[in-house]
C-alpha cells in the first residue's frame, strides 16, 4: 500500500504541487509537466497526420472529464479545425427498488454536436478508455453520420478491461495502470476534476 | 355388515368448470402464431431481461444493466467449454463464462473473490486459452469491477466464500 504523500502548500503558482494534495489521493501518478509534455507530443502527431486534410478536421470531446485534456490538445494542434463537445447521460444505478423491476434505461445524448461531421475527418477526444462502452456508443452514432474518417485520441488507455476492442484508438497518451485515477478531468463522484495532476485514489474511498 | 348392505357408490357429476371449446378447437392456429408468441417473449425479454435471468451474483446483474444501458447485447452464460475429460471420454471439468457479447465476439468473466482466492479460476482460464485460442475472453477481477462499476456509484461487495468443511469467511 502506498503511503499518502504529505500535504504540501507551495509558495508560488506554477509549482506542480500548487494544489495541496487531497487527503483521498494515495500518490501522484503524472505531474502537470509530464501531462503537458505528452499532450504536446500528441498534438504534434495529430498535426502531422492531418496536415493534408485542411479544414475538414472536426475534433470533439465527450464531457465532462475531457475538458482539461481537450483544451490543452486543441491548442497543441497546429491546424485549422472545428471543435465541439458532446454530452451523454452516464449510467445511474437505481437502488431501493426490486432488482427484477430495476430497468437500466438507455444511454442518451444530452448535448449533441452543433456542427456536421458528414464527409469530414472526425477525431473524438476522450480522457480515458476503459471498457470502451461509452465510446462504442458514440462511435456508432458518428459512423451513422458517415464521416470521411474516424479516429480516437485518449489521454489514458486501459486495454486490460476493454470490451469494445474494435475502437479506432489512434492516439494514446499513457497506458493507465489498474488503479482508480482522478484529477485532470477524471473524477470520482464529480470530485477531483480540478486537480492539475493525475493521482491514484485511495482504495478505501471507492471500495467497500 | 355384509357386502350387500354397503351403500352403492354414487358417481357425482363432474362439477369442474368446463372450458367451452370455442376458439381453441374450432379455430385453426395460423402458421405465424408460434412465431408471434416467440416474438412476444423476446419482446418481454428485451424489455426486462432481469425477470428471466437468474444471476449468480448481484454484481453480474449490475454489470448486465450497464451493458444494456450502453446498448450492448449480452447473453448470460450461453456457452460451456469442456476443459478436461475422463478416460472414458466424459467431460470432467467445464468452464462457463458469465457473459457473451455478440457485438464484440467476446466473453466476460466476473469474479468478486479476493485476488488470493482466484487461483482456480485463473487456472481454468489458462486451460481455456490453451484449448480454445480463438476465444476472446476478459476476466474482471474484484478490483477491476470496483473501478469500472465504482465510476457509476455501484458498490462491489466481496463474495461470501465457504471453504469445504469450514465456516463462511
Amino acid at each position: 500500500m502506498n503511503e499518502p504523500l504529505p500535504v504540501t502548500v507551495p509558495a508560488a503558482p506554477g509549482n506542480p504541487d500548487y494544489f495541496s494534495q487531497a487527503p483521498q489521493i494515495a500518490r501522484v501518478l503524472y505531474t502537470q509537466e509530464e501531462i503537458s509534455v505528452r499532450v504536446k507530443e500528441l498534438g504534434r502527431q495529430i498535426t502531422a497526420d492531418y496536415a493534408e486534410v485542411g479544414r475538414d478536421l472536426v475534433v470533439f470531446g465527450i464531457l465532462k472529464g475531457v475538458l482539461p485534456f481537450l483544451a490543452d490538445l486543441l491548442r497543441s494542434i497546429d491546424l485549422p479545425l472545428q471543435s465541439d463537445v458532446m454530452t451523454i447521460a452516464g449510467y445511474k444505478p437505481r437502488f431501493g427498488e426490486e432488482p427484477a423491476r430495476r430497468l437500466p434505461g438507455v444511454v442518451r445524448i444530452t448535448k449533441d454536436l452543433d456542427i456536421s461531421v458528414s464527409g469530414r475527418h472526425v477525431l473524438i477526444v476522450e480522457d480515458m478508455i476503459d471498457t470502451g462502452l461509452t465510446l462504442n456508443f458514440i462511435a456508432k452514432m458518428v459512423r451513422m453520420r458517415q464521416p470521411a474518417s474516424l479516429a480516437i485520441a485518449t489521454l489514458f488507455n486501459r486495454e486490460a478491461n476493454r470490451l469494445a476492442w474494435n475502437l479506432p484508438v489512434r492516439y494514446s497518451g499513457f497506458d493507465a495502470p489498474d488503479d482508480f485515477l482522478v484529477g485532470y478531468g477524471l473524477d470520482y463522484r464529480e470530485q477531483f476534476r480540478n486537480l492539475p495532476y493525475v493521482g491514484v485514489l485511495k482504495k478505501e474511498v471507492y471500495a467497500l | 355388515m355384509s357386502l350387500t348392505m354397503l351403500p352403492p357408490i354414487i358417481k357425482t357429476p363432474d362439477i369442474r368448470p368446463v372450458r367451452k371449446p370455442v376458439a381453441r378447437i374450432c379455430k385453426v392456429r395460423p402458421l405465424g402464431s408460434l412465431n408471434r408468441t416467440r416474438e412476444l417473449r423476446n419482446k418481454q425479454w428485451r424489455a426486462n431481461p432481469y425477470k428471466f435471468v437468474r444471476f449468480a451474483h448481484p454484481v453480474e446483474a449490475e454489470f448486465a444493466r450497464v451493458l444494456t444501458y450502453y446498448r450492448v447485447r449480452w447473453l448470460y452464460e450461453p456457452h460451456q467449454f469442456p476443459l478436461d475429460w475422463h478416460p472414458d471420454g466424459t467431460v470432467a471439468r467445464m468452464f462457463s463464462p458469465d457473459f457473451y457479447l455478440p457485438e464484440f465476439n467476446l466473453y466476460a468473466e466476473l469474479t468478486t473473490q479476493k485476488q488470493a482466492l482466484v487461483t482456480r479460476k485463473n487456472a481454468k482460464l489458462r486451460r481455456l486459452r490453451e484449448l480454445y485460442p480463438d476465444v476472446n475472453i476478459r476476466l474482471f477481477y474484484r478490483k477491476d469491477l470496483q473501478r469500472v462499476l465504482g465510476r457509476f456509484g455501484i458498490p462491489v461487495p466481496s463474495q461470501t466464500v465457504t471453504p469445504p468443511g469450514g465456516l463462511a469467511v
